[in-house]
Order: structure tokens, then sequence, then C-alpha cells
């Protein structure tokens, strides 16, 4: 195989755009474990649930041009809505309990979310129409890239830009990075720790319900997605470092092009490429790539 | 004494309507004791799309059994039960439906792997296995034995019918892309031999295997496109194919390069993607329901339409991978038990050693050797074609099961070095 320049821009685009969606699921998974040191196993299950929302919701709106972009728009607000009620009265019981239990709470959503949607969506076959506005492809350097593909990581840096902006110049941003390194302190200076938390998760499963929606034009909709994103998203976490957002981004951006790339190199086993990159960094780097050591 | 006959002829009455109440409730009930196939398979996850039609039609023919009078009165129940693609589940449901439920038959299975753990069972058990869905060569191949059949094509029937399909094109230059387990292994092999028997100044100029359930091929799609092959050979499984398809589309893959695959011409595919639905590719399957364009194929339509209409879920577009094979299968066993006229597995077995059918695209038989079906394989160009409602094969190129299949010796000779 010649390999060109078209052909590592394409390998960097598609793998930017895995890294975009790795880092809406990443960034809300390690913001839950940074603040609220809760390890969230059924964060992929909002992903999912949102996915299945957005078919709906597309159904609903099938001779309008517009459904894609309500859903959009209303999904992650309906699902970050079903993770507050999540954290208000499941979640908020078990914060000064052990891991162990806390690993148990969220492993049974993973299950009661799976049958949830198995319930209400059955095991049919479901496939999100592309937005029109969207559907088409550009071809540059001899590649064709689908249009949506762009969009996909716009949203991601969207994302990114606005959750910068936040944690460093706003008042939430400061408390909310407060939280994350001295909850007890935040709490004695009077701040509302708990309605925090809530809010935290809240929008950690707004996020997760943001990727689901971009994602769910370009995929096949079934059961277990959950558990396959929820897989890559930890090791994501790892990568990057526990609770470190930054971490999540440069290690979703890491991933996305080692997973890409790989396939340019070794065709066959693309996969082996992203565990060995987790076991050299908790080898090497236990803390991972922008995590304060010692914790 | 004048107490004793009274009470005598009283008791006489009595057990006279004693033995009538048993004789109502037992003897019949005795004669009409149900034959009970326990159906293992995935009902859930994207496997459903092909299994739950495959059980519909498995319903139809056994309706109509049942309607007729069954065997002697006696009628068929399923007993059916989810594996959920996994072959350890799929091994302790086919053990409670023999000890438990006391099945007569099993049938089932759409994961190859779940199809051998359960045909291992059934040879231990004697018990008659027959295969639906499952495509895996080494169920009829190397594994098989006196107790286990398939009525749906194999891994060999379908790659090599492909491959020779492939081979009368101008193609030189391959790339194949498949999904990592046994089914895309499988088919791909035997796509490969079937191309380079026909063909064998062919070269395969890149390979690829991203794991089952992936869900963003994209990287995939760039690397592939970059290897500039003539011709794209799709090694995937009925429910992966449909996300590959979607973002090959996407990525003008399908527009770049000939891509073929097995499940492309199954209707399901396009019943999925509708507009998603990719043309001018190549695609095949055991069964169309536009061809043959015979009055017996169309017969078949119409009926399961109408049987599918009274369930409450109209089908007009009956699937090979699910329907058409749902419908063989349950056709060999109740025909066989007629043929046997009795549920004694030993006899069953024998009675459909070599027993034909008539299915809506003529006949086929069970070969006894290797309790295989013979089932013919249609491929072709799929593109839009007036008067349907989604892109189908214009001129179906048909291979016969002669060609495809391996020989009597030489699956015998595969049996004796697996032992």
């Amino acid at each position: 195989m010649n390999i060109d320049a078209s052909m590592l821009v394409a390998q960097f685009i598609s793998g930017l755009c895995r890294g975009m969606i790795l880092f809406l699921m990443a960034s809300g998974l390690t913001l839950v474990f940074g603040v609220m040191r809760v390890i969230n196993f059924a964060h992929g299950s909002f992903y999912m649930l949102s996915a299945y929302m957005a078919y709906s919701v597309t159904q609903f709106f099938m001779t309008g041009a517009y459904g894609f972009w309500i859903a959009l728009i209303v999904v992650p607000i309906a699902v970050s809505a079903v993770g507050g009620i999540v954290e208000l009265f499941l979640l908020r019981r078990i914060y000064d309990k052990e891991h162990l239990l806390q690993i148990l709470l969220t492993y049974a959503l993973v299950f009661i979310f799976n049958d949830s949607v198995k319930l209400v969506w059955g095991t049919d076959l479901r496939i999100v129409k592309m937005p029109s506005q969207l559907s088409g492809s550009v071809s540059f350097l001899g590649q064709v890239f689908p249009i949506y593909y762009f969009f996909i990581i716009g949203t991601g840096l969207v994302v990114a830009l606005s959750m910068w902006l936040i944690l460093k110049s706003t008042k939430v941003g400061k408390l909310l990075r407060a939280a994350a390194e001295q909850g007890d302190m935040v709490g004695l200076l009077g701040y509302n720790v708990s309605a925090m938390f809530t809010v935290v998760f809240m929008v950690a499963t707004a996020l997760a319900g943001l990727a689901g929606v971009v994602i769910s034009p370009t995929i096949r909709l079934a059961l277990g997605m959950d558990i396959l994103i929820i897989i890559e998203c930890f090791l994501v976490v790892i990568i990057g470092g526990l609770g470190n957002v930054w971490g999540a981004l440069l290690a979703a951006l890491i991933t996305g092009q080692t997973y890409a790339f790989g396939i340019l190199i070794l065709e066959k086993y693309a996969m082996a490429f992203l565990f060995a990159l987790a076991a050299l960094i908790i080898i090497f780097r236990p803390s991972g790539l922008l995590g304060k050591s010692g914790q | 004494m004048l107490f004793n006959p009274r009470f005598g002829s009283v008791g006489l009455v009595l057990g006279l309507v004693a033995v009538m109440v048993l004789a109502m409730t037992t003897v019949p009930s005795f004669a009409e004791k149900p034959i009970r196939i326990g159906m293992i398979d995935c009902y859930s996850g994207g496997a459903a799309a092909y299994t739950k039609p495959a059980l519909t039609a498995w319903k139809m023919v056994i309706d109509e059994f049942n309607a007729k009078g069954g065997l002697n009165g006696r009628t068929i129940e399923l007993v059916i039960r989810d594996d959920k693609f996994k072959p350890d589940e799929a091994l302790s449901h086919a053990r409670e439906l023999v000890l438990k439920e006391n099945v007569d038959f099993l049938a089932g299975t759409i994961n190859s792997a779940s199809g051998l753990a359960v045909s291992e069972y059934a040879k231990q058990k004697k018990k008659l296995f027959i295969i639906h869905v499952s495509r895996s060569d080494r169920i009829t191949g190397e594994k098989g034995h006196r107790y286990v059949f398939r009525g749906c094509p194999s891994a060999d029937i379908e790659g090599l019918a492909g491959g020779e399909f492939a081979a009368s094109m101008p193609f030189k230059k391959w790339y194949v892309i498949g999904e990592d387990y046994e089914y895309g292994h499988s088919i791909a092999d035997n796509f490969w031999k079937g191309l380079t028997k026909n063909k064998p100044d062919v070269e395969k100029i890149g390979e690829a295997w991203p794991k089952v359930g992936e869900t963003d091929y994209s990287p995939y799609m760039t690397a592939l496109a970059a290897t500039k092959p003539d011709a794209v050979y799709v090694a995937f499984g009925a429910s992966g194919i449909l996300a590959f398809s979607k973002q090959a589309k996407l990525f003008g893959l399908t527009d770049k390069f000939p891509l073929f695959a097995f499940a492309f011409a199954d209707s399901t595919t396009p019943m999925v993607l509708k507009s998603d639905m990719p043309t001018g590719i190549y695609g095949g399957s055991n069964y169309l329901w536009y061809y043959p364009d015979t009055p017996e194929n169309k017969g078949f339509v119409a009926k399961y339409l109408e049987y599918t209409t009274k369930l409450g879920e109209p089908d007009k577009y009956p699937s090979g991978v699910g329907v058409f094979a749902g419908y063989c299968c349950a056709k060999f066993l109740t025909e066989a038990i007629v043929k046997a006229g009795t549920t004694d597995t030993e006899k069953v077995v024998a009675a459909m050693e070599g027993l034909t059918i008539d299915t809506p695209i003529g006949k086929i038989k069970m070969r006894a050797c290797d309790h295989q079906a013979e089932t013919p394989t249609f491929w072709g160009k799929i593109v839009q074609v007036e008067g349907f409602p989604f892109p189908v094969i214009k001129d179906v190129v048909t291979t016969l099961p002669n060609k495809t299949m391996p020989s009597c010796e030489e699956v015998a000779e595969a049996r004796k070095k697996a032992k």
C-alpha cells in the first residue's frame, strides 16, 4: 500500500471524528468522577437511551426537515432530567458508602436501562435518518468525506470550548473546580454541595445524551451499544487521568488517532493498539497523562 | 338382602360414570399429546430482525400442519427460548428443554457458536436438532453427526457461489473487509476459495477485520479507499452489514468501488435501511421474493402476507435469511414426522435423510450423507428497478448446490480428521 498525504489526512479526520464522540462521553464520565467520586457504569446507558429517543423524535417529525434538530435540543434535556432523577433518588444515598456499593448500583442501572429500552423500543433494528441539511459529502485531496462527520467534529469543538470558558471564568466553574479539589471545604463555606452534585450529574448525562443523538444517524441502533462505548470511555478516562476534563480531551483525541492510524499500519489488529496504549499508561504513569500523581 | 342389589346397581352406575369421565378426560388427551419442538434462538439485539421472521414462518407451517389434524390428532407446539446470542445460554436452554420440558425435537440458532454447542448436546442425548440460520460450515462438516440437520445454506454454499459469481467479473485487485468472528472468517475464506478456483489471477491487496458490534467504520473506509482496489468483498454478518452499508454509502465507497456481500440482496437489508440503501452493489441470497417469477413463488409471498396480516404485522417481502430458512426447516421436520408416522427420533432421522420438500423456488433435498440441505444461491447486481419498492437484483445468476457443496467424500474425510 502506498501511503500518501491524502490518505494521512483522511485517517486524521476520521480519527478526529471518533475522538470527538469519545470526548463528549468521557468528559461527562470524568467530571462525575472528579466532583462526585462516583464511577458511573450507567453513563453509556444514557448514551444508548438518547440514541433511541432521537430515533423516536425523528420518526415523529418524519415529514419535516427539522426532526433531527429538534432531537438535538430536546433529547439531551430529557435525558439529563432522567439523570437528575437517578441522582436525587439513588446516587445521593450512597456517596458516603464504599466504592463497591456505588459500582453495584450503577452496574444495576445498566441492566435496568437496557431492559427498559428493550421494553419501549423492542429488539428490532433501528436506523436514524440523517438530517437532509447534512446528508451530502465533500471530497478533497481525492478522498470523499460525509459532511455529517464535520458536524460531529464541530460539535465536539464547541462543547470543549464552552467547557473551557465555563470552568475557567465563571463562578460555577470555579466552584466545580474547588469541589473537585476540596469538596468538604466548599460545603463549609456555605455552598449547597448536594445541589451542585445534582447539577454536575445532569450536565454529564446531557453530554452523554448529546453524544447519543449526534452519533445516531451514522450507526445502527442496537441493545448493547451502551457497553461497547463505556469500555472505550473507561480506557480514555484512564489514559487521560481520572477526574481531569482536559486529560479526557487529550486522551480521546489520542485514542481516536491511535485507532485510525492503527488501521493503516496493522489493519487486522487495530483494536490492540488502544489496549496496548492503556496498558503502557497504567504501567508508566498510573495517574494518567494529565492526572495528578498521588490521587 | 334387599339393599344389596340396589347398592350394587348404584355402584355400577357410579363406576360407569367414573370410567366415562376418565375416558373423556384422559383417553383423548393421551391420543392428542402434543409434539413439542424446543426452539432456541437469539430474539434480542440485531439478530431479532432475522430470527423473528424465521419463527413466524415456522408458526405458519405448524398452524397448517395442526389444521390438517397433525400426526393422527397430535398437534405440534413450540417451546421458545432466547439464548441472547450466547452459546452457553443456548446450551443450558437445550438441557432444560430436553430434561424438563420433554421436547421431542430441537430447532433454532442464528449464532453459529450456539448451533455448535446445541448440536454437541443433541448428539449426546440423541435428539434431532435442525438448524435454520447459522452458517458455519463446521456444523454439517467436520462437527456433523447423525442427529444434526441444516435447512439453510452453509457458509461454503454461500461463499463459493459468491466467489464463482465474482469470478465472472473483470475485477482483479480485491480488498476483503469482514467482521471478526466465526461467520465473517468462514464466509470470506469460502468466497476467496470460489474466486481463486475460477479466476486464478486475482490478487488480495488488503484486508481488515473490525470487531463485531463496532459502530464506527470510518477509519476502515478511508484506509480501504486509499488502497484503490478493483472490488471489495464485505464479509459481514446479517446485522453488522446494516451499519456498514450506511457508512459505505456516506463515504462514497458504493459509487467508487463494486461492493460484494451476500446479505445485500436479502429483503431485510433494504427494508431496514430504507433511503440509506446503496445501489450498484452486488449481493446474494438463498431466496428472493421476486425471483423466480412463478405461480408457486407468488403464491408463497401471498400466503405469507395473509398469515402475517392476521398477526397484525403484514410482511409483503419475505426474507431469505429469516422467513425462507424457517419455512424450509419447518417443512423438513413436519414432513419427516409425517413420513415416519411417529415422533421416534431414530425413525424421523431416517425419514429426513434424503427427504425432498416442495418450496416456492422448487424442490430442495436434504442430503443424506451430511444432513445439509441442497439449496441454490442467487447473485446479481442490485439496482433500482421500475415497479419495485426498493433496489433489487435485476439479472439473477443462479448457482446450483452441486457446484458449491463439498462432496460426500470430502465431508467424510473432514469428519474423520476431526476425530
